[in-house]
């Protein structure tokens, strides 16, 4: 390779390096993009909020007609239940909780304790193990309920850790009622 | 000595990234004022490659409040496999690609040798003692943006080919032609 030639790749080198290093160095943009920015990401954390709000609101609105129609139904059969699973009362929920997940949890208490009712009532006709398969899919659910619910104390109010909170209060009235369904189709087993 | 500068440089990277992450947790659960310090991180670099890609200042702002904007509505969809400042500036490639690429094909297709070959012989522009950054600006728009993505942005050939609709054979001969250009410029 010739001088000129080492030169010209040598030249060529420390372009290629100096290239490089434009990409993370960037440019200063003449104004301060930031405000226009700011009001048009603004419209999606309302829009997000919005649309958590709706969803909390018509969880509850569920939960409520499922309510109704459970303790119209069972509310003559009602006992008392020892050691199945623990009841939840509102201090389970964190004070800072939004008046949606608040409305969401009060129906899903009160359904939930009517479900527990029937599924133990049912489930006195059946051996050790079935009651304790049931009891730990619950506890399953319970678990991570009771995570968010502490995370939700430690944090400020956050809409998607809620949704998924309403979500899983969901899933256990879904599960009781299942197990509750299926129980009483099966007719016990002696 | 070069030891102790090399590892407290990577203390201070390996900081950057763990600030980075927690800003991200917080911009992902809606913390807008997070998200603003990332933009202010990262405004540089994703200016920078509009700026480059584009043909105005005015243009290139615009693309880059889209790429923010996109990147905030996107942003629970950012695993960390990348860094941030990657993934933005990819956004910002993607987004003014899609909607330029019907135009830019048609200039750089249209550029003859004879007009690349001027553009190796032209003098430098107005203002001799360009930097790197200014000169790179210079350039004419289609093997600015060939250089833009395949020596600043790190994309091969066949990326740079397929992001611009043109053959890999015209993305090599536009390159070799910027370099000689900003090499003559920068003597």
């Amino acid at each position: 390779m010739s001088n000129k030639q080492q030169a010209e790749y040598q030249q060529e080198e420390t372009l290629k390096n100096d290239l490089r290093r434009l990409s993370e160095a960037g440019l200063e943009p003449e104004r301060d993009l930031w405000l226009d920015l700011e009001m048009e990401a603004k419209r999606k954390v309302v829009h997000k909020n919005q649309y958590t709000a709706e969803r909390l609101m018509a969880v509850a609105a569920a939960l409520l007609v499922g309510l109704a129609l459970t303790w119209s139904f069972t509310a003559p059969v009602l006992q008392p239940i020892e050691g199945f699973a623990a009841p939840r009362s509102s201090s389970d929920l964190p004070s800072e909780s939004s008046p949606a997940l608040q409305a969401v949890f009060a129906s899903y208490a009160m359904e939930r304790e009517v479900l527990l009712e029937r599924v133990a009532e049912e489930l006195g006709n059946y051996p050790p193990e079935v009651r304790s398969e049931i009891r730990q899919s619950i506890n399953v659910i319970e678990t991570e309920m009771k995570e968010i619910e502490t995370s939700l104390a430690r944090l400020p109010v956050d809409p998607t850790t809620e949704m998924r909170l309403a979500d899983l209060y969901e899933m256990e009235l879904r599960l009781l009622s299942l197990v509750s369904e299926r129980l009483r189709g099966a007719g016990g087993v002696s | 000595m070069k030891t102790s500068v090399l590892a407290s440089y990577n203390d201070r990277e390996a900081e950057d990234v763990r600030d980075d992450r927690l800003l991200i947790g917080l911009a992902k659960r809606g913390e807008l004022q997070a998200f603003e310090q990332l933009y202010r991180r990262y405004v540089r670099q994703v200016y920078g490659v509009c700026r480059r890609l584009l043909d105005s200042n005015e243009d290139a702002e615009d693309m880059t409040q889209k790429v923010f904007l996109k990147a905030w509505r996107g942003l629970e969809g950012f695993r960390g496999e990348s860094r941030l400042g990657t993934w933005l500036r990819r956004i910002a490639v993607n987004l003014v690609i899609d909607e330029q690429r019907a135009s830019w094909r048609q200039q750089l297709e249209s550029l003859t040798d004879a007009d690349l070959e001027r553009l190796e012989t032209t003098a430098a522009p107005a203002g001799t003692g360009l930097d790197l950054e200014r000169a790179v600006l210079q350039l004419p728009p289609g093997p600015r943006r060939v250089l833009v993505l395949h020596d600043i942005e790190g994309y091969t050939h066949l990326e740079v080919a397929t992001l611009l609709g043109v053959t890999v054979g015209t993305s090599k001969t536009q390159l070799f032609r910027a370099r000689k250009a900003l090499r003559e410029w920068l003597k």
